[in-house]
């Protein structure tokens, strides 16, 4: 009995070791601790496996979108604020949607191969799944 | 057996003797067997026992482990990245935002 017991110990043992140790190499800490800090940014970063100089070219163009967006943003505020500009409101949407895709297919054009369409993959069936009734939020650091 | 093997046999046999070699760890021997047979229970020996059912435990264990570990961690990485990748996308999406 006592050695069926011991028997049983080292097998738990070498389960709990083996859980352990792949569990380990399967892990993405820089991935995780950019998603604990909210940073979208270190993220990108990690989760595409960006080098130096692609990481600061998508910086930048993520910054000169960030103008661009905003643009997008205080039109799609001002025709949502109009009564009757449905049509206005649909129009200028479908122009932020242009203009995201092509913004993301840039992005994706700068990440290493393979990684950009990992990327594209990931992005862009979230725009078109926005739900119009969801709330809106940015609580995300560039 | 007829009668006159069985008179040959006789003699023969009652003339022989045995003088075994005396063995100095006889002794030691017999307590070794002992020890032995008393530690037969010991979770070494248990193992030595049966060790094919031991290599296999042990071999299922190590992969089931392992399986599970890193599928845990994939699939706590994805869920990280998946919530990560949702607020990326709404933080360029002017769709979703809303004017200061």
């Amino acid at each position: 009995m006592k050695s069926l017991l011991l028997m049983i110990a080292v097998v738990a043992l070498a389960c709990a070791s083996s859980f352990l140790v792949f569990y380990k190499i399967a892990d993405r800490p820089d991935v995780r601790r950019a998603a604990t800090e909210g940073n979208s940014m270190e993220w990108l970063r990690a989760e595409f496996r960006l080098g130096d100089s692609q990481f600061e070219a998508i910086k930048k163009a993520h910054r000169d979108f960030s103008v661009v967006c905003a643009g997008h943003c205080r039109d799609i505020m001002e025709a949502r604020s109009t009564a009757g500009a449905e049509a206005e409101v649909a129009r200028l949407e479908a122009v932020c949607v242009e203009a995201m895709v092509a913004h993301f297919r840039a992005v994706a054009a700068m990440m290493p191969p393979g990684e950009g369409d990992r990327y594209l993959a990931v992005v862009l069936p979230r725009i078109e799944g926005y739900d119009h009734t969801r709330s809106p939020t940015i609580g995300v650091r560039h | 057996m007829n009668d006159s093997t069985h008179d040959t046999l006789k003699p023969v046999l009652g003339a022989w003797r045995v003088s075994p070699a005396r063995s100095r760890d006889f002794s030691t021997g017999v307590w070794r067997r002992i020890e032995a047979r008393r530690n037969r229970d010991s979770w070494a020996a248990f193992a030595r026992g049966h060790p094919a059912m031991f290599a296999a435990l042990i071999v299922i264990a190590t992969a089931s482990g392992g399986w599970v570990g890193a599928e845990s961690a994939r699939s706590r990485v994805a869920e990280h990245s998946a919530a990560m990748a949702d607020s990326y996308v709404q933080s360029m999406d002017a769709r979703q935002m809303e004017m200061p």
